[in-house]
């Protein structure tokens, strides 16, 4: 089936071809010996001396009609327009030759109209940053463009004189003016209103179907701000579908998928861990960044490797014009981002920096908890001529910390390098080329402490678990995007890489391990992987919007070898100006699983490959979305999915510990999985208001054939409802006000429910070694039978903006998080030990609670 | 551009849908799936590893459900009806056995003067007036081919171990699980004397009486001998084979109560291993025994379950009790297990059985 899906998709692909040649069959220069005649007389004139043979028959024509050329044509379609005007045939381009057949309709007026493409980049006027997304409108034909990640945009126009507007949120509209006469290429420069919260909508915008709510917020408001550090990604987490659980690695669940089942791409290279504090805060550093995107119901077919999400970050080239930077200083950490050119218009550098500086603060409020990360980000732009642009990227960040809390005993250190060279070049005026090489390296060392005592209190066991992993992946891309006409639109390209995981060990012993160099070495699992893809954007009509593709990869591990064809389908129907229902199905596959100790609190996380029994992890998704969008700003949508997970991982009942690499496979086992449910939001944006509602209800399973006597179980983070609130008002030019409030059924998770005798108690065994008051076994009748309370947090905040000098503006911030100190996690455990009482024992989770905390950022 | 427009009918009819459609999703969320006050009975539980040669005794009890404020303290389940059938023979009711050796057993002791057989399958099936009827069956398999014990003092991690190599035959054409362990079992020392072809016990008033008067006696002189009570001490071992699956379980310089083996690797063959065990407990002034290091040829089920019980042990104090798996047997409508085992066994003496 999925393959029948690619052969007419391919099959797309050939007519658009062939249609795109026919355009330039038009566009031949051909100037008639006449400028009176007979239609035949024309046709002949073309057959004798023109660019084309034209092979008609006179039954279906008017050959008789005396034709007076107006204007001086010199191509074949301007000549066509008006010798073959209201004739009711139609066009058939063969080998060179146009066949003229009958039609029960006329040729449309702009039929042999020759068109050109008006192609460049569109950049900021100030630094020179290309636009991702700016809007290219040509109001005489009611058509338009949207520049790529990279300001690259194409558009074709009709020969002679058009009129374009050119506009970007937040910049000022730009309208230009172009005489066509061939293809052209003129880059755009769009400077920032003064007032940049002003957004106004005109009718000289370009009205794409799309939607566009997987678009972070560029406003910083409460909710993206984490004690002071603004995250850009944190505004994903008001969106439905999305949770946010701290604590834990990566902690962004998206649709019922585990937070391995995202894929973070940083500038187009993976990023395994994405997060600083568990899952806290984003590696991203919001003033690096250009844009961000989430896919999480239509994947671009350019995308592949995770079953759930896909985070698109793109940071910025850096200002090309002259030096800007920002700093900022919080009560978490400091950062600062410089940016300016090397050669004016020709190269930038941009340089990002953040470390934490809370850990004495911490250390001073005996805590027991212990906060060091960094990140340091730099970019290198440089164009060579008008049409290539090499770009550099390094990025390095680490963190270490340590919980020495009632209950939990950690340490943990996880840190990511990757790196980049990537190469840009307008192949031509339809078409342009983003090439690039990767490598990215993530690295994750944990320790876990358990003490055991007796009923006196006596320690009479302390271990703790060390464990280390580290994945290494490299990748060379590239992806070419051809616009085919204004109304089609492709993208193919390619994707070679090698990952080397060096395995997990585990290290028991009586404290914690800081060196890698102190786990034993194990033989690396390294495996290969090709893709290769192709998508259409196709807008046949102003209603209808569809993006068919197909993304292939085939992988390789050791003599396992498996390809997927992945098909992606998104479709959009307008049904009027304020509504509009959209469909999109998607197959995905992800070859790396991540498998987790099932300890509370502890990053452990570990990567493998997919082998012959532990096959891809594989999802088909499909999503029926509506949206209502009225002229007061209000933006309604509604989403139903329905999501089916095969090959899921856990581990193998009595295998929750990796200690023997030759038998890794043999500890995780596979299962399926499935999720549903409804997700809501409403939005409006007024120049005093920003206001944001977002409702998920979601069901999420699972099912493996060793857990839970083969029946279904809820997964872990199986929360039915959840709610977000912000709300952000600006008082007036210099202040505003933020507050963000969500709620969340609380997780499911399992607990001993029954206990009986100790077998070798019942054999009359006795161990002396063991405590007398522990012998005894818990079972546990049903998996993730109880939920906990329910999560809840309210955060506020408020922001001073004021200008020091011309060029030098500053915004104090300051905020409550978690201004009535809810926990974020909950844990709950069991005691009991012969002949007491047995207690259920509750421990609240939460790094920061009720913490006020004050920023102040300066840009210049 | 007629067209840009749906009849408004069709926009409010898909309102009215969606709102609809919205309406019924939320009303199927509020139906509960899971609650944690889920009622659930409490169960009977087989702990019976049924051995070849030895008499039937059956340990069964009851769980206790665990939540806030339970007392945990196990009940005995003497008023249970339980049958064993042998295959191809008639079935046995098994009794409670009140003997003061089972008074600290936290189940009830079935037994019945009945011995095992190798090589054979016994059903039990118990009755109990508010627990209900659970049932079980066990394979008894073949004796394992124990060819040769060697033993030698060691050091293992620098703890003072009895080094044990141990060969085996194994069989082709049977897929077989091994399992060794050792255990002291406690003993009480016997002494008498023979006077005129018959014992007299010296343990008594009367015996040593009796002994002062013909002591004197030509050949007359105090002998002794031992006799097992049924109780034991497990004896902690320690494995370097990698083909053991205790190398999935832990980390193999952690010690072990059970060694386990499949025959995979070695189907057919000769396998040799070495156990290490430790001597903490090897003599014992207030409590005499002997060591037993046994070999056992064990079912499927009785195999898996030991080897999640060893995870069970291994983990229990390491992990919170919500990450511990529970092991799993075969006990229908009940928990626990019901295996067979036949064993092969060298006995060895530390403590001085004067």
């Amino acid at each position: 089936m999925m393959k029948y899906y690619c052969i007419l998709v391919f099959l797309l692909f050939s007519v658009e071809l062939t249609w795109a040649q026919k355009v330039n069959l038009f566009s031949r220069s051909y100037t008639p010996s006449f400028q009176k005649g007979s239609v035949a007389a024309f046709l002949d004139d073309i057959n004798q001396r023109g660019p084309a043979i034209i092979e008609y028959t006179s039954n279906y024509i008017d050959t008789g009609r005396i034709i007076t050329l107006t204007g001086s044509p010199t191509t074949l379609g301007t000549v066509l327009q008006q010798v073959l005007q209201e004739q009711k045939i139609n066009v058939v381009e063969k080998n060179n030759k146009l066949i003229l057949t009958p039609s029960p309709t006329p040729l449309p007026d702009d039929f042999f109209v020759t068109s050109y493409s008006v192609y460049g980049i569109i950049k900021e006027a100030v630094s020179g940053e290309p636009l991702a997304e700016a809007n290219i409108f040509n109001p005489a034909k009611q058509n338009g463009s949207l520049s790529n990640d990279h300001g690259y945009y194409t558009l074709l126009l009709p020969q002679g004189k058009s009129i374009l507007y050119i506009s970007y949120a937040g910049y000022n509209t730009q309208r230009i003016e172009l005489d066509i006469k061939g293809s052209t290429r003129a880059d755009i420069y769009l400077t920032p209103k003064s007032d940049i919260e002003e957004v106004t909508v005109t009718s000289s915008t370009y009205k794409t179907t799309e939607k566009e709510d997987n678009k972070a917020a560029k406003e910083t408001n409460s909710n993206n701000i984490v004690l002071g550090e603004s995250d850009v990604l944190r505004s994903f987490y008001m969106d439905p579908g999305v949770k946010n659980i701290p604590e834990i690695t990566n902690g962004m669940l998206v649709r019922g998928g585990s937070p391995d089942e995202n894929v973070f791409l940083l500038d187009g290279n993976t990023i395994f861990n994405p997060t600083h504090l568990l899952g806290t805060l984003s590696i991203v550093n919001k003033t690096s960044v250009k844009s961000t995107q989430l896919y999480k119901s239509n994947f671009p077919a350019r995308y592949g490797g995770g079953l759930s999400s896909v985070i698109d970050v793109m940071t910025k080239d850096g200002n090309m014009q002259e030096w800007h930077g920002e700093a900022n200083a919080g009560l978490l950490a400091g950062s600062f981002t410089v940016e300016g050119p090397v050669k004016k218009d020709r190269s930038s550098v941009m340089v990002s920096f953040r470390q934490s500086w809370i850990d004495p603060i911490l250390r001073m409020l005996n805590s027991g908890i212990g906060v060091n990360f960094y990140d340091l980000h730099v970019k290198f732009t440089q164009w060579i001529g008008k049409k290539d642009k090499l770009m550099f990227n390094a990025y390095a960040g680490h963190d270490k910390l340590l919980l020495r809390q009632n209950y939990s005993n950690n340490q943990q250190q996880w840190g990511n390098k990757a790196m980049s060279l990537a190469w840009n070049r307008l192949l031509g005026p339809r078409a342009f080329v983003n090439t690039s090489i990767n490598i990215s390296n993530y690295d994750n060392l944990a320790g876990f402490r358990y003490n055991l005592y007796d009923s006196t209190g006596h320690l009479t066991q302390n271990k703790v678990y060390n464990t280390y992993s580290s994945i290494r992946h490299y990748n060379a891309r590239t992806t070419l995007e051809i616009s085919a006409s204004n109304a089609v639109k492709i993208d193919v390209g390619g994707k070679a890489s090698y990952t080397r995981i060096h395995p997990f060990d585990s290290n028991v012993g009586e404290d914690f391990i800081d060196k890698p160099g102190d786990f034993s070495a194990f033989p690396p699992l390294s495996f290969h992987e090709v893709v290769l893809f192709y998508e259409n954007e196709i807008r046949p009509d102003k209603q209808f919007f569809f993006r068919p593709g197909i993304h292939v990869s085939h992988y390789w591990y050791n003599d396992y070898q498996y390809t997927s064809w992945q098909p992606r389908l998104y479709s959009v129907y307008k049904i009027d100006q304020h509504n509009q229902v959209d469909m999109s199905y998607n197959h995905m596959t992800q070859y790396l699983h991540l498998v987790t100790n099932p300890y509370m609190g502890i990053n452990s996380d570990a990567w493998v490959p997919s082998t012959a029994e532990l096959n891809p992890e594989e999802s088909d998704m499909i999503n029926l979305g509506y949206t209502y969008r009225d002229s007061k700003k209000l933006l309604v949508t509604a989403d139903v999915y329905y999501k089916q997970l095969k090959n899921v991982t856990n581990y193998a009942e009595g295998q929750n510990l990796f200690l023997n690499t030759a038998d890794w496979g043999q500890s995780v086992q596979l299962g399926k999985g499935w999720t549903y449910g409804l997700e809501t939001k409403a939005e409006r944006i007024t120049d005093k208001w920003y206001l944001h509602m977002s409702y998920t209800l979601s069901w999420n399973w699972r099912k493996f054939d060793g857990i839970n006597n083969g029946a279904k179980f809820p997964f872990k983070y199986d929360r039915r409802h959840e709610l977000n609130v912000a709300a952000t008002w600006k008082y007036n030019k210099h202040w505003n006000f933020s507050a963000f409030w969500m709620f969340a059924t609380g997780d499911v998770y399992s607990l001993p429910n029954q206990v009986y005798p100790d077998f070798d108690d019942a054999q009359q065994i006795s161990d002396p070694l063991a405590p007398r008051e522990y012998r005894l076994i818990y079972h546990s009748s049903v998996t993730n039978r109880y939920r906990t309370l329910p999560y809840h947090r309210l955060d506020v905040s408020a922001s001073y903006n004021s200008q020091l000098s011309k060029k030098i503006n500053s915004r104090l911030t300051g905020g409550v998080y978690n201004i009535y100190g809810s926990p974020s996690q909950y844990v709950y455990d069991l005691e009991g030990t012969l002949g007491k009482r047995s207690l259920v024992v509750t421990t609240k989770y939460q790094f920061f609670q009720v913490t006020p905390y004050i920023s102040y950022t300066v840009t210049f | 551009m007629k067209c840009l427009t749906a009849p408004y009918y069709l926009t409010k009819s898909i309102r009215k849908s969606a709102w609809a459609a919205v309406l019924i999703v939320l009303l199927a969320s509020c139906k509960k799936n899971f609650s944690s006050d889920q009622f659930e009975d409490d169960k009977l539980v087989i702990l019976a590893e049924i051995t070849a040669g030895d008499s039937v005794k059956i340990p069964i009890g009851k769980t206790i459900k665990v939540e806030n404020g339970s007392l945990i303290r196990f009940e005995k389940v003497n008023d249970a009806s339980v049958t064993l059938t042998e295959a191809n023979s008639p079935s046995w009711v098994l009794t409670p056995n009140y003997s003061p050796q089972y008074a600290t057993n936290p189940t009830s002791v079935f037994t019945n003067k009945k011995h095992f057989k190798v090589n054979t399958t016994y059903k039990i099936e118990i009755n109990h007036p508010t627990l209900g009827i659970v049932k079980a069956t066990a394979v008894i398999p073949n004796y394992p081919k124990l060819i040769n014990v060697d033993t030698s003092s060691a050091q293992f991690n620098d703890k003072d171990v009895l080094a044990a190599n141990i060969t085996w035959k194994d069989s082709l054409d049977k897929e077989e699980f091994y399992v060794i362990e050792a255990l002291k079992e406690m003993v009480r020392v016997n002494h008498f004397f023979i006077y005129q072809n018959k014992r007299y016990s010296y343990d008594t008033q009367q015996g040593k009486d009796l002994y002062a008067q013909v002591k004197n006696t030509p050949g007359i002189r105090i002998l002794s001998d031992t006799t097992g009570l049924n109780k034991f001490t497990r004896l902690n071992l320690y494995t370097n084979d990698n083909n053991s699956e205790n190398a999935r379980i832990d980390k193999l310089t952690n010690p072990f109560r059970r060694i386990f083996f499949i025959d995979q690797s070695f189907n057919g063959n000769y396998y040799t291993t070495t156990v290490f065990i430790d001597k903490q407990f090897f003599v014992d002034p207030t409590q005499k025994g002997r060591v037993r290091l046994q070999l056992k040829s064990v079912g499927r089920e009785l195999y898996n379950y030991l080897k999640l019980y060893e995870k069970y042990k291994t983990d229990f104090g390491s992990v919170p009790t919500n990450q511990l798996v529970s092991p799993t047997g075969n006990v229908q409508n009940g928990l626990g297990i019901f295996g067979g085992s036949a064993k092969r066994e060298k006995i060895y003496y530390f403590d001085v059985l004067l």
